[in-house]
C-alpha cells in the first residue's frame, strides 16, 4: 500500500491495556495553566522507568471549566490503579498546588475512584475547608496566594496504551518534518495524547537486552547506524527512523490518532524524503490491542 | 405517563401526615391500593381515598394539587423521583429526604428539608422557622442535599446544619446558621441578629449590611473567587438562573469566626 508515494507496510502497532485518568487545572490565565500542566506532566514519558505517561490532551476555554478559567486538559496513564494514584498524589502535590493560582478537578466522572483533594488535602493542615456540591467534594486548602482547590477525587478507566507508527525518511530533517506535522494533528484529537518530548521518540526500544539488568534496549533494526552488524528492517535510502507513541482513553481513540497522524506525515510524499510507515510491535506477545496499518488506513 | 396526581375531595382542616405519599413507596402500585393507604390525620387514621381523589400512573412523578397547610411531612424520607406541590405545604416538607426533588409553589411551614440527607427543594414562595435544621435534641441537621427559596425563611435556619447548600433571596430570620457546622448558606436578602452564633465551621455568604458580632468574628478581604465559581456552576447544573458575579458586588470581605467556638466558620460579605 502507498499513501503520496509511500509505503505504508503491511503490520501493525501493538499497544497494552493501562488505566488513565484526566484532570483539569485551571488558573488565572492560561500561562499559569500551562505552567502547571507542564510542570505535572515532566518526566512521564514511559511507564517503564517513569511509572506513568502523561501529557497535555487540549486547553479548555473558561467555559469549558469547572471554575469558569482557563484551564488545560492533561491524561495520565500507569500500568495500575495504585500508581496511578501514587503518580497523580505526588505531581499534584508537587507540580500544581504549587503553581500560583491552580486549581484542579476531575476530568473523568466515571469509573473507579482515585483519590486526589482526599489525599492532598492534609497539606491544609486541619485549616483545609470541605465543600459538597451536588455530588461533587471539594478541598479548599490554605495557600500563601488564597486558596488551592482541589476535587476529592478523580476517576480511572481502562485505556489504551503503546499505539505507534514509524517514519523512515532519507534524513533526519524529513522525519522530524513529518513527524511534527503528525503530532500537531494529534494534538488536536480528543482523548489521546503522545507522551515524549515533542511528541516524538527517536529511541524506539526492544524488549530485553544483552544486559539482564535492562527490560528494553534500542530497536537495533531499525537503527540506520547498525545496517550491516544486524538483520535491519530499514529500507536502503533511508538514514533516520522516529516514532511516534500514542496513548488513550479507548481503542477507537488511539487508532483515529494514529489515522490521522499517518496521513499528516505523509501529506508532502516521498518527494521530501518520507519513505516509509511502519509500526513496532512484539509478535503479539506484549499486549491485546493490534492497530494493523492497512485496516487504519482508507 | 402522567403525574400521578392528589386533588384534595374535601376541605382538610387537620394535620394531616403525607409520609407514605412519596415516589419510591408507590412505585408498583395500583390506583385502588394507593388509596387505601392509611393516613393519620389529626389523631385519626384515615384512608387517602377518603381526602384524594387519585389521578395519574406515574408514581415516580407526584403532584399534591390544591395543597395547604395543613398538608404535612411531604416527601418525608424520599430517595428518588420529584414531587410538585401546587400551593402550601405544612410543617417538616422534605425532612429525612435522601434524594429526588420536591418543587413547592406556595409556602412551605416549619421544619423543612430537616435531616435532609440529598436531593433538591425548591420553595417559589416562602418558608417557615428552623429551615434545614435538625429536630430538638439531634446532634446536627440538613446533611446534604440543596435548598432553594426565592422567598423569605423563618428564624434559626440552617441550625446545627452539617452538610449542603441554602440559597434564601429573600430575607432571613434571626439566629440564621447557629451552631452551624458544615455546607454553605447564601442569604441574599436582609439577615436577622445573631448571624452564624456558635458556628463551628461553614459557609455563609450575605451582604455587607448583615451584622456580626465583632467580637466574634474578624474580617478580611475575600480571596476565594474559585468557590463562588464553583457555587454558580452548580446551580447552573440544576436549572437556577442566579448568577453571583451581578448578584455578589465587591467589594467582598470574610470574616472568620465565631471565633469562641474555634473560628473554622466564614461569612463572606459582598456590597450592596
Amino acid at each position: 500500500m502507498e499513501l503520496n508515494g509511500v509505503t505504508i507496510k503491511d503490520t501493525f502497532a501493538e499497544a497494552f491495556p493501562i488505566k488513565a485518568a484526566r484532570l483539569i487545572v485551571t488558573a488565572r490565565d492560561e500561562k499559569w495553566a500551562k505552567h502547571a500542566a507542564i510542570a505535572a506532566t515532566g518526566f512521564a514519558t514511559s511507564v517503564i522507568a517513569c511509572k506513568i505517561e502523561a501529557g497535555i490532551e487540549r486547553s479548555l476555554t473558561a467555559s469549558e471549566t469547572p471554575d469558569g478559567r482557563p484551564g488545560v486538559s492533561l491524561l495520565f496513564f500507569a500500568v495500575s490503579g495504585t500508581e496511578l494514584e501514587y503518580q497523580l498524589q505526588n505531581r499534584i502535590g508537587q507540580c500544581i498546588l504549587t503553581s500560583p493560582t491552580s486549581a484542579v478537578f476531575s476530568g473523568i466522572d466515571e469509573g473507579e475512584p482515585v483519590a486526589i483533594g482526599k489525599a492532598i488535602r492534609y497539606f491544609g493542615d486541619g485549616y483545609q475547608i470541605s465543600k459538597k456540591l451536588g455530588e461533587r467534594r471539594y478541598w479548599r486548602i490554605p495557600v500563601m496566594d488564597g486558596e488551592f482547590i482541589c476535587e476529592h477525587v478523580t476517576h480511572r478507566v481502562d485505556a489504551v496504551a503503546g499505539g505507534n507508527f514509524l517514519i523512515v525518511a532519507t534524513n533526519v530533517e524529513a522525519a522530524l518534518f513529518a513527524a511534527e506535522r503528525a503530532v500537531e494533528v494529534i494534538a488536536q484529537l480528543p482523548d489521546a495524547i503522545t507522551p515524549f518530548p515533542g511528541g516524538v521518540v527517536r529511541s524506539g526500544s526492544k524488549v530485553g537486552s544483552k544486559y539482564k539488568f535492562m527490560t528494553a534496549s534500542t530497536n537495533d533494526a531499525y537503527c540506520p547506524t547498525l545496517r550491516g552488524l544486524v538483520e535491519s528492517e530499514l529500507p536502503d535510502e533511508s538514514q533516520a527512523v522516529l516514532e511516534i507513541v500514542i496513548d488513550g482513553l479507548t481503542h477507537e481513540a488511539v487508532a483515529k490518532a494514529m489515522r490521522e497522524g499517518i496521513c499528516a506525515a505523509c501529506t508532502d510524499g516521498r518527494e521530501k524524503g518520507v519513505v516509509e510507515i511502519t509500526a513496532s510491535n512484539f509478535g503479539g506477545t506484549l499486549g491485546k490491542h493490534h492497530f494493523h496499518l492497512y485496516q487504519l488506513l482508507p | 405517563m402522567k403525574p400521578l396526581t392528589f386533588s384534595p375531595t374535601t376541605e382538610i382542616t387537620r394535620p394531616v401526615d403525607l409520609t407514605p405519599l412519596r415516589p419510591d413507596n408507590l412505585v408498583g402500585m395500583k390506583i385502588s391500593e394507593i388509596e387505601r393507604i392509611k393516613l393519620r390525620e389529626g389523631s385519626d387514621v384515615v384512608f387517602v381515598g377518603d381526602l384524594f381523589a387519585v389521578s395519574g400512573d406515574d408514581p415516580e412523578d407526584i403532584v399534591f394539587d390544591a395543597a395547604h397547610s395543613t398538608f404535612e411531612r411531604i416527601g418525608n424520607g424520599m430517595r428518588f423521583g420529584s414531587i410538585q406541590i401546587v400551593g402550601n405545604a405544612g410543617a417538616l416538607m422534605g425532612c429525612h429526604m435522601s434524594g429526588g426533588a420536591i418543587t413547592i409553589t406556595g409556602d412551605a411551614g416549619d421544619f423543612c428539608a430537616n435531616s435532609m440527607r440529598g436531593g433538591l427543594i425548591r420553595i417559589r414562595g416562602s418558608c417557615g422557622d428552623f429551615l434545614a435544621s435538625g429536630l430538638p435534641g439531634s446532634k446536627f441537621a440538613m446533611n446534604n442535599g440543596c435548598v432553594i427559596v426565592n422567598g423569605n425563611a423563618g428564624i434559626r435556619l440552617a441550625d446545627r446544619m452539617r452538610r449542603g447548600l441554602i440559597v434564601v433571596h429573600g430575607n432571613a430570620g434571626e439566629g440564621a446558621c447557629s451552631s452551624m457546622i458544615a455546607g454553605t448558606v447564601m442569604l441574599l436578602g436582609g439577615v436577622g441578629a445573631n448571624l452564624g452564633v456558635h458556628m463551628k465551621r461553614g459557609s455563609i455568604i450575605c451582604s455587607e449590611s448583615s451584622e456580626l458580632p465583632n467580637d466574634r468574628f474578624v474580617g478580611q478581604p475575600f480571596a476565594g473567587d474559585g468557590y463562588l465559581a464553583l457555587i454558580q456552576r452548580y446551580l447552573n447544573e440544576i436549572g437556577e438562573s442566579l448568577n453571583l458575579n451581578e448578584k455578589l458586588r465587591m467589594p467582598r470581605y470574610r470574616f472568620i469566626g465565631d471565633l469562641s467556638h474555634g473560628g473554622m466558620g466564614e461569612v463572606i460579605r459582598y456590597g450592596v
